[in-house]
């Protein structure tokens, strides 16, 4: 069982760009650890740092405390999985599944055990004397998988491991390989573009953006209390509803709404005129169909301009209209974080009950206490706890 | 990429030229060739006349087939079966040049001769000997550009790969009237080996081409596999014997049997080292091809000459292809 540490660890590509920008990550012993971002954020490169495969212009990777930063892969002794599977064409699945323990000179029948074990839980039994070939791409990944699984490797990393499976199997394909990870303690890096699979895969997700580690948390840290506004423009379905937001006095003017800058705003908004306002669409409650508390909250009426319906509930989306000059302070922050955060409607979702219909008006109400403001300039979130 | 659908306009134009080369062809044969000749000139004529009908027949349907693409393969395999059968029909002619494409009489005389045929032996001895060692030569350095045009951002790479194609079309009289001084003025094992001067000579045509099908050969080989290898604690030379060796080991014997074949076929370099007392087989068949009497033992060798070429291509047609810059599907 292993720790793992990055301190400072600095990647520049051939070009020239930075894939990785000074990360400093811990990975506890035995903690398997997802890394989202979206894509052209670098989890590959980060994968590959920590296996051996790219070696950082600056910075130190500590396994168990040992800097392996310039060592080669075969003395990490960590498992990877990658995104296109590398799987070895005129080798069948069972030659693949045993080809990297083999070079690891491990117990021949501790070996069988366990790659009986994972073709049965990752249903290869079947296939497990043809050529990769012959596999679907699910099944390629599978076995992929299982290569890594049978190694007793001091790390295990996982690129995109189930990004080919089938929406029905995936979350069992996922259950087997974390099944595995906690049983064996093994300490493991999932990076994953799914948003929705990194939050329920590990206790602790790391966001990747732009080479830079912008937070690291719990899934429930991560959604609450986002450290900036691209890890909470990018976590979510929908994700929070950011809104340009100017003071005038001590009222915070959104295209929608107008917010008290009460203590806790007034605190986190210090002298800025202009802010970010993050509303989630959850916390936009309707309060023209069910009996909702609205006492200090921030209310707005508007017209419903679209409706998505959703099996628990519906999405009301709320056009508004956004003044020039804010409208060049949000590109700039697209700029900036380079993703697309901003849109020219509000999300609201409310319960399916009463049936919202486009063209109606609905009158919303936030908790005041729900409401998020984000320094336009950094990103950075000024009402963390 | 999906192919679109040709109009009705092109299909029945293509059926018109397929009509009208397949009438053409049919009097011709009709009227002006003899015996066998008539009947596969007329077997050539109904199949693009066939062809024709088929078009009309298809003209509005929905399928993809492209009928001027099928008429082109037609008249490919004709230009190419024209000058076999005539290499067949010299090479087993009973006496004189034979006057038909298709052979009036059989006899292997031709062929059963050159086993005996101490020349002739000779000739091919050189020639193979000569192309496998300036092959064997040019592996090395051509190893080495490869990997610096398949896996280096190394900016002067272009210019490399400009000055490979450049030295593979450079014409060989060019490089002869040069090289070949060169190479007759070294001493040393130079002088008394026919053999290792035209090997040397030789490398100027052998390097670019195998430079260019091992830059092909790198282009494809699986690096991620490589890596992946790396991953699991290859080592540097288990990742080379047990993963990229038996990945690229057949396309990479292919390519070097291709630039060795390509390299035995040179004539301009090995005249401008050799002599009539060492010539090598292409020399030598050009020398006797200008006996109308030796026709048939000339077009016998050409044949068995081919052969090597026809296996490779039989062999690993997708390999032959990709390695020289083509796609096969």
């Amino acid at each position: 069982m292993s720790s793992l540490h990055l301190r400072g660890v600095t990647v520049t590509a051939p070009a020239g760009h930075r894939l990785l920008d000074a990360i400093d990550l811990d990975v506890a012993d035995g903690e398997a650890l997802a890394v989202i971002g979206p894509s052209a954020a670098s989890r590959t490169a980060l994968l590959r740092t920590v296996v051996g495969l790219q070696e950082p212009d600056e910075g130190t990777v500590l396994i168990d405390e040992d800097d392996v930063t310039v060592q080669p892969p075969r003395r990490r002794d960590v498992a990877m999985v990658f995104a296109d599977h590398a799987l070895h064409p005129r080798r069948d699945v069972l030659d693949n599944l045993t080809f990297a323990a083999t070079l690891r000179r491990h117990d021949r029948a501790e070996l069988a055990e366990a790659v009986e074990q994972v073709s049965v839980d990752l249903a290869l039994q079947d296939v497990l004397r043809l050529r990769p070939h012959r596999l679907g791409p699910d099944q390629q990944q599978r076995v992929a998988m299982g290569r890594s699984l049978v190694r007793d490797a001091r790390l295990w990393l996982f690129d995109d491991p189930f990004s080919a499976q089938s929406e029905r199997v995936r979350p069992h394909v996922r259950s087997v390989v974390m099944a595995w990870q906690a049983e064996r303690g093994r300490t493991s890096l999932v990076a994953t573009s799914s948003v929705d699979e990194a939050l329920s895969l590990a206790a602790r997700v790391a966001v990747l953006h732009q080479g830079r580690i912008r937070q690291v948390g719990t899934p429930q840290e991560l959604y609450d209390d986002p450290a900036d506004m691209f890890v909470a423009g990018y976590l979510g379905a929908p994700p929070m509803n950011l809104l340009p937001a100017f003071r005038d006095g001590e009222q915070l003017v959104t295209p929608l709404a107008t917010i008290h800058v009460d203590d806790r705003l007034g605190a986190a908004m210090g002298d800025r005129s202009v802010v970010i306002a993050g509303i989630r669409p959850e916390h936009c409650h309707d309060a023209t169909r069910g009996s909702v508390d609205v006492t200090g909250g921030v209310e707005f009426t508007t017209r419903v301009d679209d409706v998505e319906w959703r099996a628990r509930s519906q999405y009301a989306y709320l056009g508004f209209d956004t003044d020039p000059a804010l409208a060049e302070v949000l590109d700039e922050v697209e700029e900036m974080f380079a993703f697309d955060l901003f849109q020219d409607f509000l999300v609201a979702q409310v319960p399916t009950e009463v049936a919202v219909q486009p063209g109606q008006s609905i009158h919303v109400v936030v908790p005041h206490d729900r409401v998020v403001l984000f320094d336009p300039d950094t990103g950075e979130n000024l009402t963390r706890r | 990429m999906t192919p679109t659908i040709p109009t009705v306009r092109s299909r029945l134009t293509a059926a018109l030229v397929a009509f009208v080369l397949g009438f053409g062809i049919a009097n011709l044969a009709i009227f002006t060739l003899p015996g066998p000749d008539r009947v596969l000139g007329v077997v050539v004529a109904g199949v693009l006349i066939l062809t024709s009908a088929w078009a009309v027949l298809v003209a509005d349907s929905p399928r993809r087939i492209s009928v001027w693409a099928v008429l082109g393969a037609e008249v490919l395999v004709v230009l190419v079966l024209v000058p076999v059968l005539w290499l067949v029909s010299l090479a087993t002619s009973t006496g004189g040049t034979p006057t038909t494409l298709w052979p009036e009489a059989w006899t292997t005389d031709a062929f059963t001769g050159l086993s005996g045929d101490e020349e002739l032996r000779g000739a091919a001895g050189r020639s193979a000997a000569a192309a496998v060692l300036a092959t064997a030569v040019a592996a090395l350095p051509a190893l080495g550009l490869a990997t610096l045009l398949a896996r280096t951002r190394w900016r002067p790479r272009r210019l490399v790969r400009t000055a490979t194609i450049a030295a593979a079309l450079l014409p060989g009289v060019a490089l002869a009237v040069g090289g070949g001084d060169l190479v007759l003025r070294l001493g040393g094992p130079f002088a008394d080996s026919v053999v290792l001067r035209l090997a040397l000579v030789q490398t100027a045509i052998a390097l670019p081409l195998a430079t260019w099908v091992l830059t092909s050969v790198l282009a494809g080989a699986p690096w991620s596999l490589a890596e992946a290898a790396r991953a699991d604690g290859a080592r540097t030379r288990t990742v080379l014997l047990r993963v990229l060796l038996p990945a690229v080991g057949p396309a990479l014997l292919a390519g070097l049997v291709l630039t060795a074949l390509v390299t035995a076929q040179d004539l301009a370099l090995a005249t401008s080292v050799t002599g009539p007392q060492a010539p090598t087989l292409p020399m030598l068949l050009l020398e006797r091809a200008a006996d109308p009497a030796a026709g048939a033992q000339v077009a016998a060798a050409g044949l068995v000459a081919a052969v090597p070429a026809v296996v490779l291509l039989l062999v690993a047609p997708r390999t032959v292809t990709r390695l020289l810059g083509g796609s096969y599907r």
